[in-house]
């Protein structure tokens, strides 16, 4: 009872590692195990085929191909949908079938091809108070039409979809996704644009094995040989960006889940040494008398060992109990706002089993290591008392300087020498807690950065006019002059470097006042006219660096491009290449600016203009980067408590570990005339000294915890990691301020010691 | 000149739902200069008698007056005061800081007064804290200053933890039991030690013990029972320490 503090603090640290751990891992097995569910119940198209105009004959020459199992034409194309009080953008769907990428009914009519009728993303219509039976007016190119929303939907490739490549974050509501029969179609021109195939050897779920990839790339040559289409793009799961962000999301959160036990365990391992030296050495004696008495080593060992592990099992077991049933909720919860995937639940996995093995085995062994010295020795020399540790002082002990010094900083210092391993516990809790701090002040620090920074910085136009599909270069160009604006196009592309492959961008811009650039250490830089330009992240995973080679080819153009990497810019949203419209041109490609950027407001003028699909307000784009800030205050509120809990749990531990070992010293020190208010500021310039070096080293670990947790942003998002100062100021004050409230409530104890034990004898 | 005084003081404790005295009724006057032993069987009261003189413990009843002032009712902050300046302390177990050298143990008694301030009441101009070295030769282990504690023998640690005790110049030295964890040749030297600071350098000196050979040499026995005072003898011809036996 008496090391009840240390014992606690040993659970706790372990129930907190499997907390996370398996509050995390079963987040990850369980979300990963609905997203599997979901895309094999739906059949999630293998391979999608784009291009401009497939006709029956295409689809059964595909279907004929060898390795192909079944295969369905759609038009996906961008409309709107016309609400009473604004356009929402919209991906309509024209289906032929239902059998690839199919629809999964949350309310209303089951969809079945040839059926009238509009199914739409269920988010959408909850948050637009659309019900079945409403009428919906849809807009394409120009055209209105109505359809009747026969049901609301999931679809396997909008689990994550944003408004357009400009965006960086998902506003579900705000937009959204429709599914109609082709005969919804507003056109006389039925036009498929896309083909979705079912492929022999290919899973629905998981990423591309080797295998599978093998299967694609004969397919990809096999489609490319038997249609007759000049823009053909063959696309698989890792173009996919539904598919892809939210596997990079739950990558993210796997090593999140490893991050916390591995903090946790340390502690837990530092605060057993500490805990089990002690008691054996105070129990030596008792030790020494059981073996003398004919118990034999191994019993008495078992006993020692028992503590670290029922302490870690106990504080393992409900910890994963507790994660289970706690944190799956809470992350399922911030989740669902970014991804629409049906209800998932936490599911256990054998890593959460393992995890608590590996947790009660480091224990136990750390528990018998702490414990053998007293324990294997014989009889007759563990009864005798233990001769103090013989200390050498160090050079600067011998120094003059030393002598100098108060009292105080040379007790503290030799104590710190004694007892390294309690203040290396205590140096890792404090480095534990300012950088879980300064991470979580950092996560919002970061999205406040991004945010000024591609809408600040980097785009400076207010509003983005988006011209419509068909919308020649010369109408571009007039509005162009009209709205005073700069034109752009991002287009689809892979990239080849090295063996490497990548999707992502090309941006092709012409000169202009509102894109800006800067270089990968946030300088200021004009986009070079003497070639192509690379993002840094792409530039990053193609695994190049300026004045090398990459291969790229347009989505939908098979001729692939190289180019001598001339410049190296770093942009958050889109990750690829950009350009000059000369250099576009010098590639014989045809720039098609579908995109004005302006600072002139043309909505009021553009409302019904039909070479214009929309306008689109920064501050709206600006509004969904908000809702990430409400995500991240509820990461920020996990990391903090966090922190606090480690703070306190871990300065409280090493505190009392170190008043109990000195209490009768303290006795003395009151004995020979030190006050109260002296001794306590001995106590606290100890916890002080540990909290400095804890905040030294928890800034750096912290920047790197935030530097990892952005880098493992999906491959689209280039995230810096950034701390303003004020987060350094918060976390360190945090810090300081859990410290001396741990400190100053422990060293109130000093009023509390008994003068007289001093004069008693030693124990 | 009578630097104590105790007017009839009673420390009572209670236990549960009984109270009892440990020391009872206690009139005593010490003197400047005077080597006292206080004489007793262990529960006798003289380890409560010690920490009264000391002020570590405050007497339920009576007047402790030391030097003019009554510190009976004195709070913790002004016995902490009191012990800063007046009292010197050697243990039993010699209760030095591990962590420390010799020297160093020593030189704490600097941070003790520093730490009580000019403006102590206690502060009549008495004379300095001692230099640590000055304190240590005294005791004879200027050659052991710098080594730690646990590199000292349990005599040497004594001689320590009484350089210590005298080195802020305390006007009372108490000593509880100071040869109890000794063997008899290395008692006899400490208590030699104690002997000559009182009788050369005119400190007193009240030690506290259960032996009663080790009050042959002292100038005053007091002997306790029973929690109050038995006897009170002056000896005349205190025996030199290292003579005598037990």
């Amino acid at each position: 009872m008496k090391n009840k503090v240390q014992f606690f603090s040993i659970f706790i640290m372990s129930f907190l590692g499997l907390f996370v751990f398996v509050g995390m891992d079963s987040e990850v097995a369980g979300f990963t195990a609905a997203e599997d569910a979901f895309y094999t119940k739906c059949n999630l198209a293998d391979i999608w085929v784009q291009g401009k105009n497939f006709s029956a004959d295409d689809l059964r020459k595909v279907l004929d191909l060898e390795g192909v199992e079944k295969a369905e034409r759609r038009i996906s194309v961008k409309g709107k949908a016309l609400l009473p009080d604004r356009e929402a953008d919209m991906y309509l769907n024209f289906l032929e079938g239902n059998e690839i990428s199919c629809l999964s009914p949350v309310d209303g009519e089951v969809y079945v091809p040839g059926e009238k009728g509009v199914w739409l993303d269920y988010n959408f219509a909850e948050k637009n108070g659309l019900h079945i039976g409403d009428t919906v007016r849809l807009k394409y190119e120009g055209r209105d039409f109505d359809a009747i929303l026969k049901g609301t939907v999931r679809h396997p490739e909008y689990v994550y979809f944003l408004r357009d490549t400009a965006s960086m974050m998902p506003d579900y509501g705000f937009y959204g996704a429709a599914f109609m029969d082709v005969s919804e179609y507003p056109e006389e021109d039925v036009c498929f644009n896309e083909m979705i195939l079912d492929a022999e050897g290919i899973d629905n779920e998981k990423a591309l094995n080797r295998d599978e990839k093998e299967i694609r790339n004969i397919l990809d040559t096999r489609i490319k040989d038997v249609l007759d289409n000049d823009s053909l793009a063959v696309l698989d799961k890792d173009d996919n960006l539904s598919y892809q962000t939210f596997r990079a999301e739950m990558e993210q959160h796997k090593g999140m889940a490893f991050m916390f036990p591995v903090v946790f365990m340390l502690i837990s391992v530092l605060g057993i040494i500490t805990t089990m030296t002690r008691l054996t050495k105070k129990q030596r004696t008792e030790i020494g008398t059981l073996k003398a008495l004919g118990f034999s080593r191994g019993i008495i060992t078992l006993h020692y060992i028992s503590y670290g592990f029922f302490l870690s099992l106990s504080g393992s077991v409900l910890g994963a109990v507790a994660g289970y049933k706690y944190i799956v909720d809470l992350v399922l919860n911030m989740m669902k706002s970014t991804y629409l995937l049906p209800q998932a639940k936490g599911k256990l996995t054998f890593s959460g089993v393992l995890v608590i093995m590996a947790s009660v085995a480091v224990a136990s062994l750390v528990s018998f290591l702490s414990c053998r010295k007293e324990l294997v020795p014989p009889p007759a020399e563990t009864l005798k008392i233990e001769a103090p540790k013989l200390m050498k002082p160090s050079r600067f002990e011998k120094s003059k300087v030393w002598l100098k010094l108060k009292f105080a900083t040379q007790w503290n210092f030799r104590d710190i020498r004694r007892n390294k391993v309690r203040t290396g516990m205590g140096i890792v809790g404090v480095t534990g807690c300012t950088m879980l701090m300064l991470t979580a002040f950092g996560c919002l620090d970061s999205i406040e950065f991004i945010t000024n920074w591609m809408y600040g910085e980097l785009n400076t136009a207010a509003y983005q006019i988006v011209m419509k599909e068909d919308a020649s270069r010369e109408e571009s160009y007039e509005y162009a002059k009209k709205y005073r604006g700069q034109m752009m196009e991002i287009a689809q592309a892979d990239f080849e470097a090295g063996g490497i492959r990548k999707s992502g961008n090309v941006t092709v811009i012409e000169k202009g006042s509102l894109l800006h650039f800067q270089g990968d250490a946030f300088e200021h830089q004009f986009l070079t006219e003497k070639g192509i330009a690379m993002s840094a992240k792409m530039a990053d995973s193609l695994g190049i660096s300026k004045g090398e080679f990459v291969r790229w080819h347009l989505t939908g153009d098979d001729k692939w491009q190289k180019d001598r990497v001339v410049q190296i810019y770093a942009n958050p949203g889109t990750q690829g290449i950009t350009m000059y419209r000369e250099i576009y041109e010098e590639h014989e490609l045809e720039f098609k600016p579908l995109m004005i950027l302006t600072n002139v407001d043309p909505s009021s003028d553009l409302m019904d203009d039909d070479n214009v699909t929309g306008v689109q307000d920064t501050k709206e784009m600006m509004r969904s980067m908000d809702q990430m800030k409400e995500m991240m205050y509820m990461m920020m509120a996990i990391f903090i408590s966090a922190a606090v809990i480690l703070g306190v749990v871990v300065l409280y531990n090493q505190g009392v570990l170190s008043f109990v070992e000195k209490a009768r010293e303290m006795a003395t020190l009151k004995v020979l005339g030190f006050s109260t208010g002296k001794i306590r500021g001995i106590l606290q310039l100890q916890n002080l000294w540990i909290t400095i070096a804890g905040v030294i080293l928890g800034i750096p670990f912290g920047r790197l915890l935030l530097y990892e947790i952005m880098a493992d942003m999906p491959e689209s998002m280039d995230y810096r990691a950034v701390i303003f100062i004020p987060s350094y100021f918060y976390s360190v004050l945090g810090t300081l301020i859990l410290s001396a409230a741990v400190s100053f409530f422990l060293s109130a104890r000093v009023k509390y010691i008994d003068m007289v034990e001093a004069l008693k004898g030693i124990e | 000149m009578s630097l104590i005084e105790l007017k009839h003081i009673s420390r009572s404790y209670t236990m549960g739902e009984r109270s009892f005295y440990a020391v009872f009724d206690i009139n005593l006057n010490l003197n400047e200069g005077e080597f006292a032993v206080i004489l007793g069987p262990s529960g006798a009261g003289k380890s409560t008698l010690l920490n009264l003189l000391g002020g570590m413990d405050s007497p339920t009843e009576g007047e402790l007056v030391f030097d003019g002032e009554n510190i009976a009712g004195y709070n913790d902050n002004q016995l902490t005061d009191y012990r800063a300046w007046n009292v010197g302390v050697v243990f039993q177990f010699y209760n030095l800081i591990p962590t420390l050298t010799a020297y160093e143990n020593v030189a704490l008694m600097k941070d003790v007064r520093a730490n009580s301030g000019k403006k102590s009441v206690w502060n009549k101009g008495y004379v300095e804290v001692m230099h640590p070295e000055d304190a240590i030769a005294r005791v004879g282990l200027s050659e052991r200053m710098h080594h730690f504690p646990s590199q000292l023998s349990g005599g040497e640690q004594q001689r320590i933890s009484i350089a210590r005790a005298i080195a802020k110049n305390p006007r009372l030295l108490l000593c509880d039991e100071p040869t109890g964890a000794l063997d008899t040749n290395t008692g006899r030297e400490i208590l030699k030690l104690l002997q000559d600071l009182s009788h050369r350098e005119g400190r007193t000196v009240v030690m506290v013990t259960h032996n009663s050979a080790c009050a042959e040499i002292a100038d005053r026995v007091i002997k306790v029972k029973n929690s109050r005072i038995k006897s009170d003898e002056w000896i005349e011809n205190p025996k030199d320490a290292m003579d005598i036996l037990w």
